[in-house]
């Protein structure tokens, strides 16, 4: 028995499937896990006002007080930029802003500023502006940050067998899919990963992306090609994979080493895929989750838009 | 050398002018400074909304409370300054400088912290319904009346600059003659909780226990009742009441779908329609006036016309959105001062949730020392209104609501 719900959300649709439980045990879990995400969301978000994401780039502020959660992202965040030489930067906000017309852009503003932009302080959790121009954009790591939570919150209400994915290109699990030992998911250069219980993987690349700029050059800032190539993470946090996931790439693409998270074709590995013909929907990308296909029709669960 | 912030926005003052004309902001900007101490007291999603509005707003959250060791942890990984108790007692004994306390404990549990609160001197801002049972409500109530502290109950429309907008119309020719109401609440949730074991899965699901429930007449129906409570100046005084469980056949017995019709004196109805199975046009209000009618969705608020309606001269600046065939103005608060700033459609649409107007409202009053707009008397008659609704529901019967009942006191 499956039980699956969905939710619109950071710009892509989040899903969760949970195996093996009671449906209304099964459907109260999703419901919890989907209102993590959901809060991640109005905390994130680039196109709210009320957004925490918009306190930190009011210009009336040189400290701004931050919650909890906005405080271990942005943690992480300057961990990841530091254990990544930089490759993985979350101040590259400004230079989405630079195309994209619902973005508030500012003039000049196209470098990113990353670390030494801003300070962190935890108490009270806080952030010091030290550049008027830093602008976050949290993107993947946001995803994998709010699966990360939605991954607690089903643990903690039992659930022990479930499957979460944001736009298919970040992914979590728990337990096993029925009757297997894992989660298969497909590659899209074809291969079988089998995701173990507390795995994550986040994949970066331009698949299904017919532009063929899905990244940022954090240390340029310019959009970068990533010429038909992509990277997969596995790792225990989805936040971390996907901040791995797009450094990588990065590196490779800029011909620059990276510290790397592991081994080689075990932990994270490159692979290159066919660009797409015309632009299509970032849920039909990435992965394919073979395991659940045939089980599991797409019309079972319930989905919420936000 | 990096720029001061603060300078920057100097230079940029351009900038600075439609953000002062939105609504909530210099509120914001003021209390920020302040860091108003606060408690919350139940640190489940209500609560945990709670916080993260008053985050937004400045205040300080020195102390929250749940008796439930995960929701508690929930709430203090987002709050990570504030203390944490799990007893409500010796949070109110310790916190000698918390000013003021948010209840957001189920609705069951209401009376008994927001008596406490009142006695330890706090200022108290309770979810709304008040309570489950009239003699708890009345109680809260009482208490209320008794405490030189403020007390607002958590119904948001009196709060919200939208519907104050509309109601500001509604007493106008642009409006003019009530005809009816209608009210629905839509929305895709099983209202189940997760939990790992059976006593804890029994305690959060209140909700769907008949003896602690108000159902969605009393949960849902209680917030959008009193809109039409605040915009007519009445009460029902008598309420039909049909519903089942449609749509999550899990052995609750606490309906999922619920249709009223709630009668107010001189012959005026409010349809009302709740339903957690479908999400389709979600929560709004509907008001049916001679000369047009207002549908109030709390972030958002539109006004139809009458084609034989007078043209004011404000509509010159509206903006417009289309419905199939009809046309609605979109209303928007200090639309006139946006109009000037080429900046009108910043303001289609609220900047912040409508919890975040409820609770600056309340900081204002205990800064300023000020009665709420929503005191303790609306928020006790709303609940009455909800739980004869519920009853209504329960029983399949006609449940009449006479003036005494709406009396507090």
């Amino acid at each position: 028995m499956l039980e699956r719900g969905a939710l619109a959300a950071m710009g892509t649709r989040f899903e969760i499937i949970v195996a093996g439980e009671p449906g209304s045990h099964a459907r109260a879990s999703i419901e919890a896990a989907l209102a993590e995400i959901e809060h991640c969301h109005k905390l994130w978000s680039p196109f709210s006002g009320d957004s925490m994401l918009a306190r930190l780039h009011d210009p009336m502020r040189e400290v701004v007080p931050i919650d909890g959660l906005t405080l271990e992202l942005l943690s992480l965040c300057e961990r990841l930029e530091r254990e990544t030489g930089g490759a993985f930067s979350a101040t590259v906000g400004s230079v989405l802003a630079s195309r994209d017309p619902r973005r508030e852009c500012h003039e000049g503003a196209g470098v990113p500023e990353g670390r030494s932009a801003y300070e962190i302080h935890d108490q009270p959790p806080c952030v010091r502006i030290l550049h008027p121009d830093v602008r976050w954009d949290f993107g993947a790591i946001a995803k994998g940050f709010a699966l990360d939570l939605a991954v607690e919150v089903l643990r903690e209400s039992g659930v022990e067998n479930a499957f979460l994915h944001g736009g298919s290109s970040s992914i979590t699990v728990l337990g096993s899919a029925p009757g297997l030992t894992g989660w298969d998911v497909q590659l899209p250069h074809g291969e079988v990963v089998s995701l173990q219980d507390g795995q994550s993987l986040g994949v970066s690349s331009d698949a299904g992306s017919y532009e063929g700029d899905h990244l940022i050059d954090p240390f340029g800032g310019e959009w970068i090609e990533s010429q038909s190539m992509g990277c997969w993470v596995l790792g225990k946090s989805g936040a971390e994979v996907d901040a791995w996931a797009t450094a990588l790439l990065v590196s490779r693409l800029r011909s620059t080493t990276a510290t790397n998270p592991g081994n080689e074709g075990e932990d994270w590995g490159f692979f290159e895929h066919p660009r797409s013909e015309k632009p299509v929907h970032d849920e039909t990308a990435e992965v394919q989750v073979s395991s659940l296909v045939a089980e599991s029709p797409r019309d079972c669960g319930f989905r919420k838009e936000i | 050398m990096a720029t001061d912030r603060r300078e920057f926005m100097i230079q940029s003052a351009g900038a600075l002018a439609g953000v002062a004309l939105l609504p909530g902001l210099e509120g914001w900007a003021r209390s920020i400074e302040d860091g108003y101490p606060v408690g919350i007291i139940g640190t489940g999603r209500q609560g945990r909304a709670i916080a993260a509005e008053l985050q937004k707003i400045g205040a300080k959250i020195v102390a929250i409370c749940d008796n439930d060791a995960p929701r508690l942890r929930s709430g203090s990984r987002r709050v990570k300054e504030a203390k944490t108790y799990s007893d409500a007692a010796e949070m109110l004994a310790t916190e000698k400088g918390m000013e003021a306390v948010f209840v957001a404990t189920p609705t069951h549990l209401h009376r008994e912290v927001v008596e406490a609160a009142i006695a330890a001197g706090k200022h108290v801002y309770c979810e709304a319904p008040l309570a489950h049972t009239i003699e708890d409500a009345k109680a809260i109530a009482m208490a209320a009346r008794g405490s030189s502290k403020v007390f607002q109950a958590g119904l948001l429309a009196r709060s919200n600059p939208v519907y104050s907008l509309a109601r500001s119309f509604y007493r106008t020719e642009a409006f003019l003659k009530l005809v009816s109401m209608r009210g629905q609440n839509s929305r895709k949730d099983s209202w189940r909780q997760a939990a790992s074991t059976a006593e804890r899965q029994a305690r959060l699901d209140w909700r769907l226990n008949e003896a602690t429930s108000t159902g969605l007449p009393g949960e849902l129906g209680t917030h959008q009742f009193d809109v039409f409570h605040w915009f007519t100046g009445k009460y029902p005084v008598r309420v039909q009441g049909r519903g089942g469980v449609l749509v999550w056949e899990d052995g609750r017995k606490v309906a999922d779908t619920v249709n009223l019709v709630l009668e107010m004196e001189g012959g005026e109805c409010i349809e009302y329609q709740a339903t957690l199975g479908n999400s389709y046009g979600g929560r709004y209000e509907v008001l049916h006036g001679v000369n047009s009618a207002f549908r109030l969705a709390w972030s958002h608020g539109w006004m139809f016309k009458e084609a034989d309606a007078a043209t004011q001269g404000w509509e010159v600046y509206a903006n417009r959105q289309r419905f199939f065939n009809d046309e609605g103005i979109t209303l928007i608060a200090d639309a006139t001062k946006l109009a000037s700033q080429n900046k009108l459609k910043d303001g289609v649409g609220l900047p912040h949730d409508s919890l975040y107007y409820g609770i600056m409202d309340f900081l204002t009053s205990c800064q300023e020392e000020k009665f709420p707009t929503t005191g303790a008397g609306e928020g006790y008659r709303a609940t009455v209104v909800g739980i004869a609704a519920h009853r209504a529901v329960v029983e399949g019967t006609t449940v009449e609501i006479s003036p005494d009942d709406l009396k507090e006191a």
